[in-house]
Formats: C-alpha cells, sequence, structure tokens
C-alpha cells in the first residue's frame, strides 16, 4: 500500500493530544493511503465532540474525508458559544 | 489629556434639557479605566438603595474604553450600566457593533443619560453639538426602521442605538439595538426598558475626532503582528459562528434543554451552526475592528418563516429560544430572533420566559386562557413566535412573563419557583452548571445575576488553556478543587475586558493578559504591570459588588435554583451536582469578602476604595 504525508494543524485545546507540538510548525503525519481523517482523529485520540472544524486546505471537509499526499489538515476546537 | 481618552463625559439631563459635562481626572480613570470600571463608579454616585429603576433618579450610563476608535482588536464597543428594573441590583450591558467609536469620535468617553421626558425623545450628537428632539414619528418603531430614520436623517456614516416596542412598554428585559438590521444588542437586564422609562428611543452620532495613541507606531506594529494569528485562530468562530459548539455543549451536558430538565436532545444537530451554515447563512457580520466575524446574516427566502437579509441566531438565542423550547427548526429560531431584535427584546431572557411558561403549561399551572388560546407546548415553535409579540405588546400571559421570572413565579404560584431558572432575578443564559462546576460559582457571583461573561469559565474550564493567567491545561469540569480561584482570577480579567473595552472573543486570538497589558500602555502610555491590571479587574469587580451590598444583597442571593442544585439533568453532566457552597466558602476567602460575602474594610483598603468603607 502506498504511503503519503500530511501535515496536522490542531487548533484551540486540541494541541493537547499531540505531545510537544509546535504550532507554526505542525505535525507531519505519515500514513497509509486508504486513510480517512477519522482514522487520524482516532489514532491521536481526539475526541469527535472537540471538534467544530476540519479544513484541508481553505475547504471544509468532514470526519469520513479521506486524505491526499500533501494536504494541509487544520482541525479546530469548539470556542465560543457566548 | 491622556491619550486613549477624551476625558470628558456628556450629562444630559431630560428632565431639564439642561446638558453638562464631567470631567475625568487621570487619578480615577487610572483606577477604573473605562467601560464598566467607570460606568459603576458613576451609578455609585447617583443612585442608591432607595432608587427606583424606572424613576427619573435612576441613570442609564452609555460608556467606552480606552481602547475604544483604536485599531485594537474588536474595540468599537460599549457598555451600558444602570439600576436594573429585572433584577434590583447594579447591572451592565455589553454591546457590539460600531457606536462606542462613534460616540468616542464626537470626543466623548461617555454619555449619562438623566431625569425623564415627558414626551418621547431621541437625541442626535454630532461632535460637539448634542440635541434632544421630538421622537413623536420614532415612537412606536422597530428598531430597524427608527436606525433607517435617524441615519437618513444625521448620516449613513452614523451610528444608532435604539429601542423597540419592548423598552416603550417597559418590559424588564428589553434590550438595546445597534446596527439596525444587523442587530447587536445590550441586551441584559433591562437597559432597554430603562431607556423606555425615561422616554428615550435612541441616540445617533456622528463624530470625526481621532484618538491619541500614546506610542502609535509601536502600537501599530504589534497590532499589525497579532492580526494573522487572530485570524488563524478563530476559523471556527468565522466559519460556523458562536453556535459551532452547540453539538458538544449538548454532548457535555453544557446546552440547555427543555428548561433545564433533559440531559440530552437529537434536535442539537438541526440547530447548530454548522447546519446554519449549509441552511440560512447568507454572509459573515463583523462587528468594528473586527477580524473574526462571528456574526451571522441569514436570510430566509421562502415559506412560512422568510425574512429578509438581517442577523442570525448566536449560540445564546438558540440555546434559549431553541433546544430549552425544545424548538429544532433552525428556520423559526431565525424568525424569534428576528421578532425579539425588532421589538429590542433580550433573546436569552424571552427564552427563558417561554420555557418557564411551557412547563407551567405542561404541569396545568396556566391554560389556553392565560396564554390568549396558545398551546404553549414543547417544540411549539408558532406559539412561540406569537408569545414573543404577546410579551413585547404586554397582551395576555406575555404582560406577565415581561415583568421577570421572580414575578411571574410568584403570581403562577404551585412549584414554578423551582423551575424559574435565574439567579437575582437574571435569567440564565445557555450554559449548564452541571455541564461544569465554575459556570455554576461564576452565575452565584456575578454582579448582574445569572451571568455567563462576568467570569468567561465555560471555555477555559473544559476548553483553551489561558497560561498569561496561570492556567496552562483544561481542569476537570466535575472537580471543584481550585475551582473557586479560577473564577476569581477570570472574573479579573474579564472586568478589564468590560472596562478597556473590547470583545472577549479575542482572547482566543492571542489577546490574552500579556498582550492587553501591553496594549493598554501602548495606547495611555502608562506603565501598567500584569499584577497592576488584574489588581485593577479586582477594585472593579469589588466595587459592583459593594453596589449590590447597598442593595442588600449577601451570600443569601449568591445561590442557584433548586433544579441546578438537586437535579442531576443526566447526559452528558451525569448524577453531577455543584457542589456551590463549599465553592463560596473559598470564594469568599480568596476575595477577602466576610461569611456573608461582603468585602471586609482591610479587602477595601488593599484595593484602594477605603472611599466606599461604611
Amino acid at each position: 500500500m502506498d504511503n503519503l504525508n500530511i501535515n496536522l494543524k490542531l487548533y484551540g485545546n486540541l494541541n493537547k493530544y499531540i505531545k510537544n507540538y509546535d504550532h507554526k510548525k505542525g505535525v507531519t503525519l505519515r500514513l497509509d493511503s486508504n486513510w480517512i481523517l477519522i482514522d487520524v482523529v482516532t489514532r491521536i485520540g481526539i475526541p469527535e465532540n472537540r471538534i467544530s472544524l476540519i479544513l484541508a486546505g481553505d475547504k471544509i471537509v468532514s470526519l469520513n474525508y479521506r486524505v491526499k499526499n500533501n494536504d494541509i489538515i487544520k482541525i479546530f476546537s469548539q470556542i465560543g458559544g457566548g | 489629556m491622556i491619550p486613549g481618552y477624551f476625558m470628558k463625559i456628556a450629562e444630559i439631563n431630560l428632565t431639564t434639557e439642561e446638558i453638562d459635562f464631567i470631567i475625568l481626572e487621570e487619578k480615577e480613570v487610572k483606577k477604573f479605566i473605562g467601560g464598566s470600571g467607570i460606568g459603576a463608579k458613576l451609578l455609585y454616585g447617583y443612585t442608591d438603595h432607595k432608587t427606583d429603576p424606572f424613576s427619573s433618579e435612576n441613570v442609564l450610563i452609555f460608556m467606552t474604553g480606552p481602547l475604544t476608535g483604536t485599531k485594537t482588536f474588536s474595540s468599537d464597543r460599549f457598555e451600558v450600566i444602570t439600576k436594573s428594573p429585572l433584577t434590583g441590583i447594579y447591572t451592565e450591558s455589553d454591546c457590539g457593533g460600531r457606536w462606542g467609536e462613534g460616540l468616542k469620535k464626537c470626543g466623548l468617553d461617555g454619555i449619562v443619560i438623566k431625569g425623564e421626558a415627558t414626551k418621547p425623545v431621541y437625541i442626535t450628537i454630532k461632535d460637539e453639538e448634542i440635541k434632544i428632539k421630538s421622537a413623536s414619528h420614532l415612537w412606536g418603531k422597530d428598531t430597524f426602521a427608527t436606525d433607517s430614520l435617524i441615519k437618513e436623517e444625521i448620516s449613513p456614516n452614523s451610528q444608532v442605538v435604539c429601542i423597540g416596542k419592548a423598552g416603550e412598554n417597559l418590559v424588564k428585559f428589553a434590550c438595546i439595538i445597534n446596527e439596525g438590521k444587523h442587530a447587536r444588542a445590550a441586551g441584559r437586564a433591562g437597559v432597554g426598558a430603562v431607556m423606555g422609562s425615561k422616554k428615550l428611543k435612541a441616540i445617533g452620532v456622528l463624530g470625526t475626532k481621532e484618538v491619541k495613541i500614546a506610542h502609535e507606531q509601536e502600537f501599530n506594529q504589534f497590532i499589525k503582528g497579532l492580526t494573522s494569528y487572530m485570524v488563524d485562530q478563530t476559523e471556527a468562530l468565522r466559519k460556523y459562528g458562536t453556535s459551532n459548539g452547540v453539538e458538544y455543549c449538548e454532548s457535555v451536558g453544557d446546552l440547555p434543554i427543555k428548561n433545564w430538565y433533559q440531559g440530552n436532545w437529537e434536535g442539537a444537530k438541526k440547530i447548530s451552526g454548522q447546519y446554519m451554515a449549509q441552511t440560512v447563512l447568507k454572509e459573515n457580520y463583523h462587528c468594528g475592528r473586527c477580524v473574526i466575524g462571528c456574526g451571522r446574516t441569514v436570510e430566509i427566502t421562502e415559506g412560512k418563516y422568510k425574512i429578509e437579509e438581517t442577523a442570525g441566531p448566536e449560540y445564546e438565542t438558540i440555546g434559549m429560544l431553541g433546544s430549552n423550547c425544545l424548538v429544532d427548526d433552525i428556520e423559526i429560531i431565525c424568525k424569534a430572533n428576528e421578532l425579539c431584535n425588532r421589538y429590542g427584546l433580550d433573546t436569552i431572557s424571552t427564552g427563558s420566559a417561554i420555557s418557564f411558561c411551557m412547563e407551567a403549561y405542561e404541569r396545568g399551572l396556566i391554560t389556553k386562557e392565560d396564554t390568549g388560546g396558545l398551546k404553549m407546548e414543547w417544540g411549539n415553535g408558532d406559539a412561540l413566535l406569537e408569545m414573543i409579540e404577546k410579551i413585547a405588546n404586554r397582551q395576555d400571559i406575555g404582560k406577565l412573563l415581561g415583568e421577570g421570572l421572580i414575578k411571574a413565579a410568584k403570581e403562577i404560584g404551585g412549584n414554578s419557583c423551582e423551575f424559574a431558572i435565574h439567579v437575582k432575578g437574571l435569567d440564565f443564559p445557555a450554559h449548564d452548571p452541571r455541564g461544569k462546576v465554575s459556570v455554576a460559582l461564576g452565575y452565584a457571583t456575578s454582579n448582574r445575576g445569572a451571568c455567563h461573561l462576568q467570569a468567561f469559565t465555560h471555555d477555559f474550564e473544559d476548553g483553551a488553556a489561558l497560561p498569561d493567567l496561570g492556567y496552562k491545561e483544561t481542569l476537570d469540569r466535575f472537580e471543584i478543587k481550585g475551582k473557586a480561584k479560577f473564577v476569581v482570577d477570570f472574573q479579573h480579567l474579564m472586568s478589564m475586558f468590560d472596562s478597556l473595552h473590547c470583545c472577549k472573543f479575542i482572547v482566543f486570538g492571542g489577546m490574552t493578559v500579556e498582550p492587553l497589558v501591553k496594549v493598554l500602555n501602548l495606547v495611555t502610555g502608562w506603565d501598567f504591570s500584569k499584577e497592576d491590571f488584574l489588581k485593577t479587574g479586582e477594585r472593579i469587580f469589588n466595587l459592583k459588588r459593594l453596589y449590590n451590598v447597598q442593595e442588600g444583597i449577601s451570600r443569601k442571593d449568591d445561590t442557584l435554583p433548586p433544579r441546578i442544585l438537586t437535579h442531576p439533568r443526566g447526559g452528558g453532566a451525569g448524577d453531577n451536582l455543584p457542589d456551590l457552597n463549599k465553592m463560596l466558602n473559598e470564594y469568599y476567602q480568596i476575595r477577602g469578602w466576610d461569611e456573608f460575602g461582603i468585602p471586609t474594610k482591610e479587602t477595601l483598603k488593599r484595593l484602594e476604595l477605603e472611599e466606599y468603607i461604611k
């Protein structure tokens, strides 16, 4: 199976799920090409209910999104509510 | 003149039609900053425990802060301070939009409205020129039309605050609206009703003055340097608004459901910001100087709930008029929001009143005879819309509901006090203390009654970290240990936000404690340390408490409704109930208040509030 790389950026309090997370760099992950985002999120341990928005580049995607090589994935926690 | 200020507040007496000016002194400005800080100090001087909120002796204070009218993010806001007709104690209400900057550009840091007019009036302020005019052509008009008519008269570039029919009719949770159809509201505790009691329909402002900055070049560079980070970090708010977390809030037991009784609700996903983005959302709305754009502009082009382009519902509105009434149709919630905005009704208290009414109806404490024939059943969106009309126009049971929950429960009787969900008369906003225990203490001790913004911990207890306030990690949301200090620290910071005066959401984009201190110093030329800054927030918080102490507020009032203390809601909150008393003991101790919740002399001396020692 082919491998691919994605760069993952976490927002709000989600950075606590990756040790020594550096927001400027994000985290580069090497994945199997058949992975969808829910696999990534599960592997890292981010609870689904904490996620309010996911972007692949500038496009809004869901947890069922099949990642592509060199994707920049941004995952945002919920904020606001006030 | 101190940079960041004009050092001048207009005092407009509607009884005598005299206009005077208060000249501020640096010493007091440094102690109380602006916004609700100076507002509380002024209110303390003008009113006391004998003042009836609807009498001509009450004052309505509009305040800006030193950051208003500068390039600081989201700083064109203003604060309204008065004695509340809903709670009978101190209140403040913060509002977005652009009116704050408009007032400041007239060379004023604030306005105090005194007395009351004999016939409806409105005020126009164009730089130094202040006029009181007959509002006979505006009285009875909704807030959108009033805004347009005054802008036609003064200038399309002017800014207007006004009340709708709810304020005219003295509904005790009437609000003040800015920005016309884009409706930003000074929403809470009946500031619009006080405006109505003075027969003041609106204030239009148009100014040309610029706010001076002490270290302008460095200030501009600092703001510019933070901008891209601010934009990057707040994408979820921009895409989905404040309701980006509706489903999360439902999952952790934070979202109110069925008048705070139920744990989970499938309908949450149909009223979320994500769902709105796929359906009714037209575009973002930005308040002045805002790079976040959490405001929603919605449009419904066809069907029963058709509305023209207007402000969409915020999280609080969705929680209170949606899930708390079991209404899962986003179009109905948009329509309800539009009605509240046009009438000038606080959407939080309106939702609270209607959910209370639905429960009283379900329990047989009221019937169709009381409701003017409306079947006030859970989820009945059409009845909800009609009840909004009845509250604003004071018809049928709407008249009683418009008096607030304390009076409504007393008159309806039965066990309705048990499910009247308020603190000190102010209805709960849409965050449940059983889901996050710091919210319990925040609501119980807030100076205006149940308020989520005076502590603003709900997003930090189980969410973002705030390292420069000492909170590096997310806390356990059910654990009470350490929560008293957590609430105290956040109340001090939020007192400063309300005084400076800028939007609290910029904290998510990097405008945390140290950057805020830096901005204050760059604008004013002062040299506040972080400790000075937070101590000033503490002083302001205590001053508001002192105002309430003279109103008779003490520990007996720092409590929560029985349902919140004794009924486990289940769902994401499980069987958790906040142990309020334990937290309250520790809270008073940290604050230097006595066992009754009264600030001690030593505390007042430490905070340089000696003049208030009695």
